[in-house]
């Protein structure tokens, strides 16, 4: 017999395909207020999510921001140096002076000139930079013609006779031993001109570059970089006034962060990060119904999280168990619930290394806002779903504070392996009921991947 | 534009007045979806009020092709499938061999009511309630079944057999006159 031949199905397709029936009345009510409590929390996930998204974006524009403006520098910018004023002319004129025989009128000369090279020093090395280079160069060419024009008069004062001069001739060990004062006195002033330039290091021009010379910086430092992470983890609980039997699931975390290097040693470090909680509670309850809806309630309310799961049913006439049987919904009965609250984590964390080599070795410790994203709760017995719900009294936003022992691995320049236990303290109750203190301890492993923009 | 377009874009809006008037012109058939594929009335209501739900909140999805009618009607019939997903561990599957592989039908038959026939397939094992719906009724073919259900194909068509089989016998237990069927070898 053919398909479409057959009477039954004829039958059941005549007289029920079209069926219509009034459903009871208040149930619009009901799906109304689904209706508005679905559209509040899919509104404030939309908001958690664009704010998420816009953070991440904003943490990206920043790294990239940053590692292009540090290229752009290094190519482009080459850092100028104003020039000594010990140039080549001037160096030589120096040492021309210390050559030159002394006289008293020598010494007097070399003594002007190695008195004002200091003073000539100060003057162009503390000057503010000037807006156009050849100032700059017009100073030192400057400079460098009038220590040639005093150290000519020097000379020429050297070789005019006089009797003063042939007097001093006639004194040697007195001449020596000015000479030998002149020398001390150069030498002085050329050590003090060294520790003004190791005082005041030399300025730095965009625009042009007499000396290529970079600013030195720690290893590290200024550095941005982007890191993925995961991780199992547990957790342990902190109950007030338990009495069910609740056991911690294990859970998996994991997010992107990007960090930026403080300091050689030091890095901080932001981002988002997915996190869970779930917990399964052998417990009974009793139901209770509101309005058409159904509540659980467990018979010692002030058990733990698992006091507060709601139930959006309609009303029931009858639980169904398992092996058939029905109970009444206001009769006690024992049953399972596991409950998975999700969360999205902005951690604010910083990092010191104690050890600093290919083999890195750092602590961690950081606060972080977790913002509830899922809340789901199953019921079951001998693992039968019998309804989902939620878990009632959520706080949307929790704080939490973590710290961990970061052990690195260069894998390339750029790219580095992080291992990474770390415990997580949540510092407000997962519950906003006052019988409810629950601000569980979780454990994890992160293993990560760090890529540095330098 | 026609009324239920303009009922359609206000739903789109998430305007309560126009939700409750959508709910007014469709609750009643949409009802009559969800007890075929229920074993209670209390089960229908749920599967009902889950299918508004879904229905006002993927409403911006509908794009006016074909009718409105047949896409909340398969809303339905998803939601009752996907609760008999999440429970069909709950009921056992039914052992056979009590019945008798015959195909009867009835001449007087036609007097039988829907409520009578509501309450024979809501007596149906939920899986054979679902292969038969999907099939007698929807229309669906049962490769098409087969991955609605995650089931083969060839199980589809043995639930098919299996609920005629019950079918028949129910309706000839309680409404058939022995003597008044004729009976047909399959």
């Amino acid at each position: 017999m053919t398909t479409e031949n057959h009477p039954i199905d004829q039958l059941f397709k005549e007289k029920l395909g079209s069926l219509e029936k009034n459903p009871p009345a208040g149930l619009m009510d009901q799906i109304s207020a689904k209706v508005a409590f679905r559209g509040k929390i899919r509104r404030m996930n939309q908001v958690k999510t664009a704010i998420g998204i816009a953070a991440a974006m904003l943490l990206i524009m920043m790294a990239g921001w940053y590692s292009m403006d540090q290229t752009r520098i290094a190519k482009n910018q080459m850092p100028l140096q104003i020039p000594q004023i010990n140039t080549p002319a001037l160096a030589k004129t120096n040492q021309e002076s210390l050559d030159i025989k002394p006289t008293v009128n020598q010494i007097a000369a070399n003594q002007h000139t190695i008195q004002t090279t200091p003073a000539k020093n100060t003057s162009l090395q503390s000057a503010k930079p000037s807006k156009s280079l050849t100032v700059q160069k017009n100073k030192v060419v400057s400079a460098s013609v009038s220590d040639g024009a005093s150290l000519l008069a020097a000379q020429t004062a050297s070789k005019e006779p006089s009797k003063a001069a042939k007097q001093e001739e006639n004194t040697v060990k007195t001449k020596a031993a000015e000479e030998k004062t002149v020398v001390k006195e150069k030498s002085k002033t050329e050590s003090g001109s060294n520790n003004f330039q190791k005082k005041n290091p030399p300025l730095y021009f965009a625009d042009a570059g007499v000396v290529k010379q970079t600013p030195s910086r720690e290893s590290g430092k200024g550095n941005w970089g982007i890191t993925a992470e995961l991780s199992p983890s547990v957790a342990s609980q902190s109950v007030s006034g338990a009495t069910a039997n609740t056991t911690q699931q294990s859970t998996v975390s994991g997010g992107m962060l990007a960090s930026y290097q403080v300091s050689k040693r030091i890095k901080v470090s932001s981002g988002i990060r997915f996190s869970q909680m779930k917990q399964d509670t052998h417990t009974s309850y009793t139901l209770s119904q509101t309005s058409g809806i159904t509540y659980l309630q467990p018979v010692d309310k002030a058990a733990n999280l698992a006091g507060d799961v709601s139930l959006y049913l309609p009303a029931v006439s009858s639980i169904v168990y398992s092996n058939g049987m029905k109970t009444n919904p206001t009769d006690n009965f024992t049953s399972d619930i596991a409950q998975e609250l999700k969360y999205l984590e902005v951690p604010f964390q910083a990092t010191y290394k104690i050890i600093d080599t290919y083999l890195s070795v750092g602590v961690t410790g950081g606060l972080s806002t977790n913002f509830l994203v899922g809340n789901h709760a199953i019921i079951t017995q001998n693992g039968i779903n019998l309804s989902n719900g939620s878990t009632g009294n959520v706080r949307d936003i929790l704080f939490s504070s973590s710290a961990g022992i970061e052990v690195g691995y260069g894998l390339a320049k750029n790219l580095i392996i992080t291992i990474e236990p770390r415990i997580k303290q949540y510092l407000n109750s997962v519950s906003s009921n006052d019988q409810v203190n629950y601000k569980p301890t979780q454990i994890g492993i992160f293993t990560g991947l760090t890529f540095s923009f330098n | 534009m026609t009324q239920l377009e303009e009922i359609i874009y206000k739903c789109r809006e998430e305007n309560n007045g126009a939700q409750t008037a959508l709910y007014r012109l469709f609750s009643s058939k949409m009802y009559g979806v969800c007890l075929r594929y229920a074993r209670d009335s209390s089960e229908a209501e749920d599967i009902l009020q889950e299918g508004f739900l879904r229905v006002f909140t993927k409403i911006r999805q509908f794009e006016f092709k074909g009718s409105f009618e047949g896409w909340m009607r398969r809303i339905m019939v998803n939601t009752a499938l996907e609760k008999f997903r999440k429970n069909d561990r709950l009921y056992p599957v039914e052992e056979m061999s009590i019945y008798e592989a015959t195909n009867w039908v009835d001449e007087t038959i036609s007097s039988i009511t829907a409520d009578d026939l509501l309450r024979i397939i809501q007596e149906l094992p939920p899986r054979y309630r679902m292969v038969f719906n999907l099939y007698a009724i929807e229309g669906y073919s049962h490769l098409e079944i087969g991955e609605m259900m995650n089931i083969s194909e060839g199980t589809s068509k043995s639930n098919l057999s299996r609920a005629r089989i019950i079918l028949q016998k129910s309706v000839a237990e309680n409404f058939g006159n022995e003597k008044k069927l004729v009976k047909k070898v399959l």
